[in-house]
Formats: C-alpha cells, structure tokens, sequence
C-alpha cells in the first residue's frame, strides 16, 4: 500500500529525512515514533504530496508521488499536526465544504458525512460553530476531515498531542476501527506506549535516520539487546567473587556492583540462558537471595536510542 | 469539459465556503442594508434639493459611484484579509491534500469576491437609473460607467488576490493595516473619481497615451478593435489568475507555462492592437511593453531550475495535440522553457522594429523602439559574470537577486556619471574634452544596464542612432546564445550535484 524507498529530504543544511525506507502492505496499522525533529512531519508531508523530496520515491498504492500527486490525494487522508478553522462556519459547513473539494457526488454527500459525524461522534455537535470547539472536538473534526474521501491510508500526525486521557482511549478505539475496516494507517507519535497498544509495526527514527522497523514483538525483542539482572546475595563479601565469576561467562557485559550486596548486569542472549546461569552460580556456592532480571520497558529502550545516537553525534562534533 | 467548467464554478467549494461565511457573518448583512439606505437616503435628497434642471443627476450620480467604490473597495480589502488568513491557518495545505486544483482554488475565491460585488451593484443601479430620471446626465453615459465598473472590477479583484497570494502574510500585522488604510486613502477617492467620471471622459479627455488607451479600452465608441481589446482583457485577466494559480502552486505542479504565455500573447496582442489604433505615435506605449515584459519575465524565471517537473514533463507526454505539445515546449517551465520564451519575445521585437522602420519615424523614434531587442543581452550580463563562481550556479534565488541589483546599481551609476558628463561645466568648449567622454557615458549606459538604457534613450541623441538598431538586433541574438549556454552550465553543475 506505502512503499518508501532512501527518502532523503534536506533542507538547507539540515537532513530532515536521511535515506528512509520502508513498506506497509493494506490493513496495517503504523507508529511512527521518534523524538522531537526526527523528521516525522516532514516524512508525513512528503507521503501527502505536500513537499517534494530531494531524493528518494514513495509510492501509494503502486504509483509515485512524483508522477499522480493528485491521485494519490484523493487515495490517502492526511491529518496534519494544525488544524484549519474558519471563522463563520459549522462542523457541517465545514465537512460539506471538504466533501465539495474532493468532488463527492451531490447526491452522495449528505450520507457520507453523517456517516462520518457518527462515526467520529460528531452528531450532537453539528451545527457547532468550528471556532468554539475544544482541542479535542477539534480533532475529531479533523479526522473526520480526513476520512470524507473513505480513504485507503490514513496519515495521522500526532493526532492524540493535547488530547486528555480518556480522549486518547477513545482515539486509540477510533483508529483500531479504522484498521478493521481494512485502511492502512500510519500515525506518529513522540510517545512509544501511546502507541505499542494499537499498532502492529512500529517505524522509529531519529534524526531523519530509520533505527527501527518491524512488528511490535520483533522491535521489543531486537530492542531489548538482552537482560538487565539484578541480583542480590546475603553476604556482600561475595560480591567480588560473583563479579569475577560473570567476567568470565560469555554474553555478560556491564557488570556494576552496588551497595548492599546487590550487583546489576546485562545478559546478551536468550532468556533460556538465564535459569542455567543461576544454576552454574548457585553451584559455585554464591548465596542468591534474589535473582531478578528486568526487562526494559520500550520508553526506556526508546530513551536509550535516541541518547546515543545524540550523544554519539555530540562526540563527533567535539 | 463544459459539465467540468460549470461544476467548477458552480460547486466550487471555496466559493461554497466564502459564500457561507459570507451569509452567516452579520457585519456584512449590516452593510448592505446600510448600503441601500443610503442609496435611498441620497435619491430622497436630491429629489427635494430645490436646484437648477440638470445638475442634480450628476451630483447624485457621482455620489452612489462613489459609495460603489467604497463597497467594492471594503469587498476586495474582505477578500484580501480572508485571504492572507488562509495562510496563517495553513488551510490551503488542505485544499491541496483535498486534490483540489489551483484553478479552482482561484476560481473560487474570485467568483465570490464577484458574487459579494455584483451584489451590492445591483443594489445600487437601480438608484443610478434613477439619477438619470433627476435629469443633466446622458443615458449612454450611465451604462458605459455600469460597463467600466463591472469590468474593471474582475481587475483589481485578481491583483488584489495575487498580491495577496504572494505576500502570504502570516498574520496581517500593523504595518500592513496602515498600507492597506493608505491604500484606501489614495484609492477610493481615486475608483470614485474614475467611476463617477465614467471611464467615457477618461477616454476622451485625459491620461495621456497610457491611461488613455487603457481606457479607452472599455469605450464602445471605436468599434475597429473590438475583437482585439476583448482579446486584450481577456488574455490579461487570464494572466492574473494564472499568476494567482502560480503563486500557491506546489514546486512539482507549476503553472508557470501559462504565465508565460499569456505573458507573450498579451505582450503580442498589445502590440497589435497599438498598430491597429493609431501605430507611429502609440508605438512607443508596445514597447515599452515589451522591453519590460521581457526583462521582468526573463530576470525572474530565468534563474530557475531547469527542467520542468517531472509531473509537467508527463502531462505533456500524454497530450496527443500537437499544439498543446508545442505550448508545452515553448513555454516549458524552468529555464530552458524561458529561454525559448524569451526567444520569441525577441522574434516579436524584430517584428515591431521593422514595423516602425517601415513606418519611416524620426531617428529618435527608430532608436527607441530597438530597444526590446537588446533584453537578453542585459539578462545575460549579470550572470555571466558569476558564472566563474560555483556557488552562483546553483544558487537560483542569488543569481535573480544579483540580476536585479546589478540592473538598479550599475544602471544608476551610469547614470550618474552620464549626467556629469553632460552637465554644462563639463561641456564648457576650453575644459580639454572634446564629446569623447559624453560618448563613452551614453554608450555604457545604453549597453550596461536597462535602466541607464532607458532613460538614455530617451533623452540623448548620441548621433549613431541609424546604426543602433543593428547593434541591439546583435547584442540581442548574442545574449541569446550567452543564456543558452548559461543554462547548459548551470545543468552540468547540477548534474553533477
Ligand atoms: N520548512 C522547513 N524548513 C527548514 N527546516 C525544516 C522545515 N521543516 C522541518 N525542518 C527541519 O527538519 C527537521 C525535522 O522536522 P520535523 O518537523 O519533520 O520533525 P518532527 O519529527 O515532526 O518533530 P516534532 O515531534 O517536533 O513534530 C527539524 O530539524 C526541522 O528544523
Ligand atoms: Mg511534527
């Protein structure tokens, strides 16, 4: 359905978007993650014909943005980050003014939109005036917006920033129902949990650079890099001995001892490994107390990322 | 196509919007009753006005004309402002995404600035027929200032929008309230004016060659041109709204192919309607269309990338015409597409100057109108000279800002030096210069810069004017081939990236 292939925007001296690819097939839903100026909203642009990349091709639904940028608009909705009001004007007004600009037959339109209030729970708030509506009516309005063409794929850009709690579930229910009627949706975010829920492909990028693309499970899995143990003895003097004991194990690395009697370390490798290793130090006659490992939540795999490649960056310029 | 037409007009969605808004926004219901009342209030007054037969009508007349412009000049600034806010909102993004094409973007907004004026005119002809009853006015006059509104009204609706199109403001800051006031100011008394006057007494008694003629053009009293000055009108409301069209349009998506053209065939259908009215002694008003047509259109699209987009060059593909394959070759968009542009504006100026050549004019006339001729050549003179420069060879935006200031400074300069030259200290017969000097000065500055050229021209006799023609017909065609390879360049320099 979405094909991008090295997308690469630049804008002055900045890549907003570096060599980017990836592919959704029809029904899938997309978080796209990444931390503030990755390059998310400019990637979303590009996808809805609204800026030309400096390199690179994306197609939708087999053609190139390069060559039907006017039939891939009228295949895709695109929710953008702003949203436009009018003075003067209804959530009615406002929808038939849109359904009027994608050329939806006369006859047609009437059905469509109160198809479309229902299903966003416009209706009580038809003759509204735009201007007046909350934050997270507003939003709603612009999904509906987006939806008057009944398009294929969905481009959302952070379509749940300033929305409350009980907003956000019911935005997470409205997009879930968008999948099951079989559209593609590509939604980003800068907040991972907000998404892991819904999406069953997860895209995350920093700095215009993809670091990640895959199912929800295989990311975690391959975020992961591991196991963070925590591990506790009785007697703090054997603390030393069980470092020098893990040194030595493959796929153990950054073995810190703490206060207490407690040590942390991360195990690279598969969880089967974990029960052997306890095994193998129980028999050595360490006194594990507690024998914990951690997995990280995707915040903190997240967090983790995108500090390195900052970081890796900063050091590069020093 | 005509369903297409008629469905652009009729269920524009922009015009839906404007209109709803329109009719739901209560300032404006306010001003229309207003509008009539007034109308109303003034034909009451003048009825009981105890004054000489006959000069009631006129006063009466030249008051509603001006509350017309007053209207449609409240009209356009409402038009103007909803305008600029589309682009604080970034709702036209929307209408993008929406598919919605330029043309109708434009169509749109332009039809219901119409709308909103055509409503309030035909609130208030009805008292200007009745004016007519009041007496002292002539019947022809009434219609043909009914006419010249109506006409010249779509005008100043597409500059407005163009200019509003092109500022984009983010948000109508103060500086831009005090011009639009000022802009009032000088304005309304000026429409009123017109208006009240009736473009009939512009065209007979005033305004010299330019505004005489292009006020003449809304006079039925020559009836030879017609068909031209419709053309004319036409073409150049056309080119308004293309320029509208071009100026929100997407890199991708330019309609700069019909800017460009319209930009030629009016420049063409000037020039012909001037040999048809009243050729040697309006020659000079075609070219100095043509000299600035083209030197504008060259200094600001030849800078530019290259080729057309990659969505022009298919359209153009997929066209099975012949002439539209043509069109789109001649006035492609990018540089290369302006050369060729640029390329029969110069064809155009040959025509034009051997037109006037035939019509054995003074050698002052004959130096003038050679002028056209030598636009490419000052097009090509800036550039070359930061070709060298690898920066400049990308660098579009630097390269049409550079034109333009080397054409302002280098053009002022010369101008000074050249009025040094001919102050009378410098031409005192014992100082030591014998004229060499004064000819050097003339003779840069009617090749170095279009402005020095301009004004040299006009004011000197430099004494080779016979032989002045065959230089610009030269210098033209070498500037030609100096942009040609310019552009060929530029390409390898983008090529190699
Ligand atoms: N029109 C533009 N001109 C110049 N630079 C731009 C433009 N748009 C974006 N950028 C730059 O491109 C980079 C990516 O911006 P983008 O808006 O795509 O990030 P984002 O991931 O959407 O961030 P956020 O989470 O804050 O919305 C930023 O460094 C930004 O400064
Ligand atoms: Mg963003």
């Amino acid at each position: 359905m979405l094909k991008v292939d090295n997308l690469t925007k630049i804008f002055g001296k900045t890549r907003a978007v570096d060599d980017l690819s990836f592919e959704l097939e029809e029904g899938d839903v997309c978080g796209f993650i990444g931390p503030n100026g990755a390059g998310k909203t400019t990637t979303m642009r590009i996808i809805a014909t609204l800026e030309e990349p400096t390199d690179g091709q994306v197609r939708v639904g087999g053609e190139s943005i390069h060559e039907e940028p006017y039939r891939i608009r009228r295949r895709i909705g695109f929710m953008p980050d702003h949203y436009g009001t009018y003075p003067d004007m209804t959530c009615r007004d406002y929808l038939e003014f849109y359904a009027r600009a994608y050329e939806i037959e006369p006859k047609a339109r009437a059905r469509r939109i109160d198809g479309i209030m229902d299903f966003t729970g416009l209706g009580d708030i038809a003759d509204k005036k735009v201007e007046e509506l909350s934050k997270g009516m507003r939003q709603r309005l612009n999904l509906s917006r987006a939806l008057i063409n009944d398009p294929k794929l969905m481009v959302m850009d952070e379509p749940a920033a300033g929305l409350d709690p009980r907003a956000r579930v019911e935005l997470r229910y409205l997009i879930r129902n968008l999948a099951e009627q079989g559209k593609t949706v590509f939604v980003s975010s800068h907040i991972l949990t907000e998404l892991s829920e819904i999406c069953d492909h997860m895209l995350i990028i920093d700095q215009g650079r993809k670091i990640s693309f895959g199912s929800v499970e295989e990311i975690q899995r391959g975020l992961r890099e591991g196991f963070e143990i925590r591990v506790r003895l009785v007697d703090p003097s054997q603390v030393e001995g069980l470092v020098r004991f893990l040194v030595q194990r493959p796929g153990i690395q950054d073995v810190r001892p703490g206060e207490n009697g407690v040590l942390l370390f991360s195990l690279r490798d598969e969880a089967e490994r974990i029960p052997a290793l306890l095994r193998e130090a129980v028999n050595e006659g360490f006194s594990v107390m507690e024998f914990r490992p951690e997995t990280p939540t995707m915040e903190d795999v997240f967090m983790r990322i995108t500090g390195q490649t900052n970081g890796g960056n900063n050091g590069n310029g020093a | 196509m005509r369903w297409r037409l008629a469905n652009g007009v009729f269920d524009n969605a922009m015009l839906y919007k404007d209109i709803t808004q329109w009719l739901r926004n209560r300032t404006f219901l306010a001003l229309f009753i207003g509008l009539l009342a007034l109308g109303e209030a003034v034909s009451a007054i003048c009825m009981s006005l105890p004054g000489e037969e006959g000069r009631l009508g006129p006063v009466a007349f030249g008051f509603l004309s001006a509350t017309m412009g007053l209207y449609g000049f409240v009209v356009i600034a409402m038009g103007f402002m909803g305008t600029s806010r589309e682009f604080s909102n970034r709702t036209f993004e929307l209408y993008e995404i929406a598919g919605m094409s330029l043309e109708r973007m434009v169509l749109g907004k332009v039809v219901s600035i119409l709308v909103q004026f055509l409503f309030g005119f035909f609130c208030i002809v009805p008292f200007m027929f009745f004016a007519f009853l009041l007496g002292g006015l002539d019947f022809g006059l009434i219609g043909q200032s009914a006419l010249g509104m109506v006409l010249i009204f779509p005008l100043i609706a597409l500059l407005s929008l163009c200019i509003a199109l092109n500022v984009r403001l983010k948000r109508v800051s103060v500086p831009a309230r005090v011009l639009l006031i000022l802009a009032a100011l000088w304005f309304i008394p000026g429409v009123a004016i017109r208006m009240a006057m009736g473009s009939y007494y512009l065209a007979h008694h005033g305004g010299g060659a330019w505004g005489g003629s292009a006020f003449s053009l809304f006079s039925l009293g020559n009836t030879d041109d017609l068909v031209l000055r419709i053309a004319l009108y036409v073409q150049f409301c056309l080119w308004l709204f293309y320029l509208c069209c071009n100026s929100i349009a997407p890199p991708q998506d330019s309609r700069e192919h019909q800017v460009k053209f319209l930009t030629f065939s009016v420049s063409a259908t000037w020039v012909a309607l001037v040999g048809c009215s009243n050729w040697p002694a309006m020659a000079p008003a075609a070219i100095v269309f043509l000299f600035v047509a083209s030197c504008i259109l060259g200094a600001i699209l030849f800078p530019h990338r290259l080729d057309p987009p990659l969505m022009v060059v298919n359209r153009r593909k997929r066209t099975r015409w012949l002439t539209v394959r043509l069109f789109h070759y001649a006035f492609a968009p990018g540089s290369m597409g302006t050369l060729r542009t640029l390329f029969l504006f110069y064809l155009l100026s040959v025509v034009t100057y051997l037109a006037v050549t035939e019509s054995g004019p003074s050698p002052q006339e004959l130096a003038s109108s050679s002028r056209p001729l030598q636009a490419p050549f000052f097009l090509f003179l800036s550039p070359v000279l930061l070709m060298p420069f690898g920066f400049a060879r990308k660098r579009y935006k630097t390269l049409r800002a550079v034109t333009i200031c080397y054409w302002a400074l280098v053009g002022v300069g010369l101008l000074i030096l050249y009025s040094i030259a001919e102050s009378p200290g410098f031409r005192r017969p014992g100082s030591g210069y014998d004229g060499h000097v004064r000819a050097w000065a003339a003779l840069g500055s009617l090749m170095l810069s279009p402005v020095s050229s301009w004004v040299v021209g006009t004011v000197y006799r430099p004494g080779f004017e016979s032989s002045l023609g065959s230089y610009r017909l030269v210098s033209g065609a070498i500037g030609l081939i100096g942009l040609l390879w310019i552009a060929r360049r530029c390409r390898r320099a983008e090529r190699q990236g």
